[in-house]
């Protein structure tokens, strides 16, 4: 049953990983990948000895992590808070439209999001009419990071949330009615039962997700960036792109295999720590 | 857990694949290919042309055209040629299909590389024939004399290490820049008669613009204008133009390189914006605009009064549209529209930044031609003959008088301009057929990329076109970079791009009032330290090297 | 079932909330949609957007006439409906033997399989084994490369864990081999996270476009995306920044026929999500197990 996955494996994911080996050379399309001369750590020590890369790489970190902090929140508490829905019709509407915004891409959110969170912009105006003056939506680095965000979180909840409801349909009817009969209210049957059972999926997610930990959204940046946030924004991506006008296929595949080091020892870590946690249960392997 | 055994199953996996892709990379063919660049010295001087001969090749530029339409036939009939087109159709495929391509050793014969530093970039990997200037001046006299006339510059985006690879190619209306953009209504509700001339007259009218309500709806919401600072080439380029600087770009003073964004004039333009921008005279999102979106927007709403990036004829032509006039009129029925003039500063200059005539896309061979010189040679001649009969190079364009084409008004005849028939007056079949996608002519052409020479093809533009770039989008105030963008200098190419945000965050800093003006000399240390200093050496070093060549194509 | 006062309030704040993000949500679209009802003109003008003003039909007009779209269209139905197809069977059938505890070398394939997740290869190995392997200008290279993922494999492996093995026992006893009781089993039981994956991969299928970019050159196997994409970004800053398109050359689509294009691309996906959403209905998962 194994095989037609493994072959699969085999041919499109272990076999071009061999070009990894493009990080270490001074790689040459003319003479190939084997070809290429060797470079040793040459890629490597043009991608950290940078001075712009301490910055990049603390900007990802902290977008990346405020992403996951709250973003992997918020799909769970949008399946629960659909779960707690009773009106069928209004619960599929709501579920369909928080899903709609994942099919736009960032070339066109950007510039709709430009449009509302300028200076002279309706999210402005909102707020004037409540007495609030302008808020720097764009221009300041931590309420761009904060729109940042928070638009990401925004586009993918709905796309997120579907994993959970699946996971809520496996949760046993019986387990809610019992809990009722002792006189659980509605709070305590989610505190006890519903969210129980979805840890699972959630650790799964979890873990998976703590891989990404370098990957901070170039597209959403690229899209909505300015001046006044270059520095703040900075991420590894952005950083990568601008070193790269010279089509640098070593320094890419560096900087690529950097992020991917760091998010396997990130996943290999919070693996060990949920299995450690649930005593050997929770866990990916 | 891990233990050992996993990780001996794991890297000895990887040791498998690593062998096994050895083994299955198709590679072989391009190292030839690489062999033979370097032996690259062909002996130009006995390479014959013998038009008996037929020669394949495949050819791959840019566009849609479909394979054995008409312009092809008519080249491969007329030079004796087999062409294979493989056309690549969009700007993002240039970017990352071409050099999979080229890596999986899939090198056309003759084709575009997209831009100078992916010409570059192909030829440090050793994908280019070198072409020797003297073997072009042999064989392409009259391409390698447009370059020289009208953009000497273009040389240097196709040298590489010293070597000549690629044939540029001339796209005039580069030299053109696009002027300002006026509301003439506005300007007269609020009292001003002239079209503003100088940066007092601009300073006043922008103010007005603020201040006199010159939509006359009571409100105090309108701005003079806005700008973009994303897109370093229409930066405020009037304003920096009015002190003689380039602030993105390379410039030569009293025989020096230097770097626009760093002169003391840069300093004084900024303190003006600076004011410009206190006064409110500068909307406040001109750092997230964009001229082609936010600020168009702006403008179209009736927000702003100016606009530095979008006079071309087509804009103020009331029956297409799709044109800037048309389309405000729709939104602001009383609008009126007038194009400016670059405003003159206090040393008596003005300019606004042009991209010149030399970046368009170079012409290339693979490497591999060394082995069929003769093909090189027909394959220029060819070009050359198309850049020096006119009929012909009308043909390639736009195909035949009557045919394919016909004077737009067909009762003055020339002078209102040629006009593709039905059904080529639809973008999508023209692209198809082969035919060059602008009736203005002046874009790439797929069976005949060598550019647009002015002498050839003005003749079949609308005379009004001609006199409106005459007259609105002189040459003369075009500001162009001395080696035709920044990334042209050798050696630059890492650290260029983040001088150029460096620069772009303190701009924006010092108009917005953010930093003191004194920031300026702050920027200009960080600059040079960040590789500035370095990279005005090697742009000193490039200008010196290019000179020499000029010299040797035989340029002023 | 009665309900307490506050939880009948926390359902009305709930419902509000609900509400305001189904509008912000929903926001983009009706931005979209409206533009793309709009004159060029009215597309022009500052604002919100809400509601369609200066109507046209324009924009869809040259969208529709275009006949790249069909053909897009057909291209990208073919590689969401063969693509999805194949990698849920073929996910099932890598997940169904590694949630079994017992199977040797469990631990170090789903190693082996977690690293495919986090390296890669870069774009040069993949065009070399792509061509290498035949596969430009084949509309297989939609399918086979991304004909399942380890993120997949592990969730539906999961899944599968938490079924019991009494049922399978069960199974065993009546004499069903291992392939029977994973389709007629191990698959019924899995309907909603099956459904996810399908989902999930659906929506990858129909939003890729980078494939289409480096693989294909026949202009007859692009998918709609690949138009999107030519439609919304060729013009795009991105390219201009990088010097790549020269912005003084190239004529700007219109932001109606952008806004046009970007609708038609998304309405298939919406109409497919009711028939997915069923699945996700509770109690399914009940009265199969209880059976």
């Amino acid at each position: 049953m194994l095989l037609p996955g493994a072959v699969y494996f085999l041919i499109f994911h272990f076999l071009p990983m061999g070009g990894l080996v493009v990080a270490f050379k001074d790689y040459r399309m003319t003479e190939g990948i084997v070809g290429s001369p060797w470079a040793g750590l040459d890629n490597f020590r043009d991608l950290f000895l940078n001075e712009q890369f301490p910055n990049a790489l603390r900007n990802t970190l902290v977008i990346a992590a405020l992403r996951l902090g709250l973003g992997f929140f918020a799909p769970i508490i949008l399946a629960l808070l659909l779960n707690e829905l009773r009106v069928r019709w209004f619960k599929r509407t709501v579920q369909t439209i928080t899903y709609l915004p994942f099919f736009f891409s960032w070339v066109i959110l950007g510039g709709i999001f430009l449009m509302l969170f300028s200076t002279t912009g309706p999210m402005n105006s909102i707020l004037a009419t409540f007495g609030i003056d302008p808020i720097p939506f764009l221009t300041s680095g931590p309420w761009f990071i904060t729109v940042l965000v928070v638009t990401g979180i925004w586009q993918s909840i709905g796309y997120g949330a579907v994993i959970y409801l699946a996971a809520l349909t496996g949760i046993e009817v019986q387990l809610y009615e019992a809990a009722a009969i002792d006189g659980a209210g509605r709070w305590k049957q989610t505190r006890h039962i519903t969210l129980p059972g979805l840890t699972p999926v959630m650790i799964v997610l979890f873990i998976l997700s703590v891989g990404q930990l370098l990957s901070a959204g170039f597209d959403q940046i690229y899209n909505m960036y300015n001046p006044l946030v270059f520095e703040s924004t900075d991420i590894i991506d952005t950083y990568v792109l601008r070193q790269l006008q010279g089509l640098d296929f070593g320094v890419a595949t560096a900087a690529g295999m950097f992020k991917s080091v760091v998010g396997l020892m990130l996943i290999i870590g919070t693996n060990a720590l949920a299995n450690r946690l649930s005593g050997g249960e929770q866990g990916l392997w | 857990m891990l233990n050992w055994r996993y990780m001996i199953s794991a890297s000895g996996m990887i040791v498998v694949v690593v062998a096994y892709f050895a083994v299955m990379t198709p590679d072989r063919e391009s190292v030839e290919a690489r062999a033979l660049a370097r032996q690259g010295q062909v002996e130009w001087s006995t390479v014959k042309n013998d038009p008996l001969v037929t020669h394949d090749l495949v050819w791959s530029f840019a566009g849609k055209a479909e394979s054995g339409v008409w312009p092809q036939r008519l080249i491969e009939e007329r030079f004796n040629i087999r062409l294979t087109p493989r056309m690549i159709v969009s700007g993002e495929s240039y970017q990352t299909k071409l050099p999979m391509q080229l890596a999986a050793g899939d090198v056309p014969d003759v084709f575009n590389p997209g831009n100078s530093t992916m010409l570059r970039v192909y030829a440090r990997h050793g994908f280019l024939l070198p072409l020797p200037l003297s073997m072009l001046n042999e064989h392409a006299p009259h391409l390698v004399a447009l370059v020289n006339r009208y953009a000497p510059e273009a040389w240097s985006a196709t040298t590489y290490d010293g070597v000549n690879y690629g044939l540029p190619t001339i796209w005039y209306d580069g030299l053109h820049p696009r002027t300002p953009i006026w509301r003439k209504d506005w300007l007269e509700n609020v009292g001003i008669e002239r079209t503003p001339e100088t940066l007092e007259e601009m300073e006043e009218a922008l103010r007005r613009f603020r201040n006199d309500d010159p939509d006359g709806n009571g409100r105090r919401d309108t701005y003079g204008m806005s700008g973009d600072l994303m897109n370093y080439y229409t930066t405020f380029s009037e304003v920096f133009g009015a002190y003689g600087v380039l602030p993105f770009g390379w410039m030569v003073v009293d025989g020096q390189v230097v770097w626009g964004g760093v002169l003391p004039e840069t300093r004084e333009a900024l303190a003006l914006l600076r004011r410009w921008y206190d006064q409110e005279l500068i909307h406040p999102d001109f750092v997230t605009d964009r001229w082609y979106a936010e600020i168009g927007r702006k403008l179209y709403s009736g927000r702003i009064g100016y606009h530095n990036y979008l006079a071309s004829y087509e804009a103020f032509d009331p029956d297409n549209p799709q044109s800037a006039l048309a389309m405000m009129r729709r939104l602001q029925p009383e609008a009126e529209l007038i194009p400016g003039v670059p405003p003159r500063g206090p040393a008596g200059r003005r300019g606004m930044r042009v991209w010149g005539a030399g970046n368009a896309a170079p012409v290339v061979f693979g490497a591999h031609m060394a082995d069929r010189p003769e093909a090189v040679v027909r394959v220029l001649r060819m070009l050359d003959e198309i850049a020096s009969d006119t009929d012909l190079y009308i043909e390639t364009r736009v195909g035949r008088h009557g045919q394919h084409w016909d004077w737009a008004d067909t009762s003055i005849g020339p002078g209102s301009g040629a006009a593709f028939m039905p059904p080529l007056d639809q973008a999508m079949v023209r692209e198809r057929e082969g035919f060059n996608a602008e009736i203005m002519l002046a874009g790439a052409s797929p069976f005949a990329p060598i550019g647009a020479d002015p002498d050839r093809y003005l003749p079949y533009m609308p005379q009004a076109l001609v006199e409106f770039r005459e007259r609105n989008r002189k040459i003369q105030w075009g500001l162009r970079d001395v080696f035709g963008s920044p990334g042209n200098v050798p050696g630059v190419q890492s650290s260029i791009n983040g001088l150029i945000q460096l620069q772009q965050t303190a701009f924006a800093k010092i108009i917005r009032g953010e930093e003191p003006l004194d920031y300026f000399n702050t920027f200009v240390e960080e600059w040079h330290r960040q590789g500035g200093a370095v990279g005005l050496e090697l742009a000193q070093d490039h200008w010196r090297k290019q000179r020499r060549v000029l010299e040797e194509m035989g340029s002023p | 079932m009665k309900r307490t006062r506050g939880e009948k309030i926390f359902n009305w704040i709930n419902i509000a909330l609900l509400v305001a993000l189904a509008f912000l949500s929903l926001y983009p679209f009706i931005y979209v949609f409206s533009m793309s009802l709009s004159t060029a003109a009215e597309a022009n003008r500052d604002g919100l957007h809400l509601y369609p003003r200066d109507i046209s039909f324009d924009a869809y007009k040259a969208v529709f006439t275009n006949p790249a779209i069909w053909i897009g269209y057909v291209n990208a139905i073919f590689r969401t409906v063969v693509g999805t197809a194949l990698t849920v069977v073929v996910t099932c059938l890598c997940a169904y033997p590694l949630s079994k505890k017992h199977l040797p070398g469990r631990r170090p394939i789903l190693f082996a399989m977690l690293i495919t997740m986090l390296f890669q290869g870069g774009l040069v190995p993949m065009y070399l084994l792509i061509n290498g392997i035949g596969l430009i200008d084949s509309l297989w290279v939609y399918v086979l490369p991304v004909l399942t993922s380890a993120f997949n494999i592990i969730l539906v492996k999961n899944f599968f864990e938490a079924i019991p093995e009494s049922l399978e026992e069960a199974a065993c006893i009546d004499g069903a081999g291992p392939w029977r009781t994973l389709f007629q089993i191990y698959v019924p039981l899995s309907k909603p996270i099956l459904a996810t994956v399908a989902l999930w991969t659906a929506v990858m299928h129909w939003n890729m476009w980078f494939d289409a970019l480096l693989y294909i050159n026949d202009e007859n196997k692009l998918v709609l995306q690949m138009f999107l994409r030519r439609i919304v970004v060729e013009n795009s800053t991105q390219l201009i920044e990088q010097g790549l398109v020269n912005p003084d050359v190239t004529q700007f689509t219109a932001e109606t026929i952008k806004a046009a294009t970007v609708v038609v691309t998304i309405l298939p996906m919406l109409a497919l999500y009711p028939f997915v959403q069923r699945y996700f209905v509770k109690g399914i998962m009940v009265g199969g197990v209880k059976g």
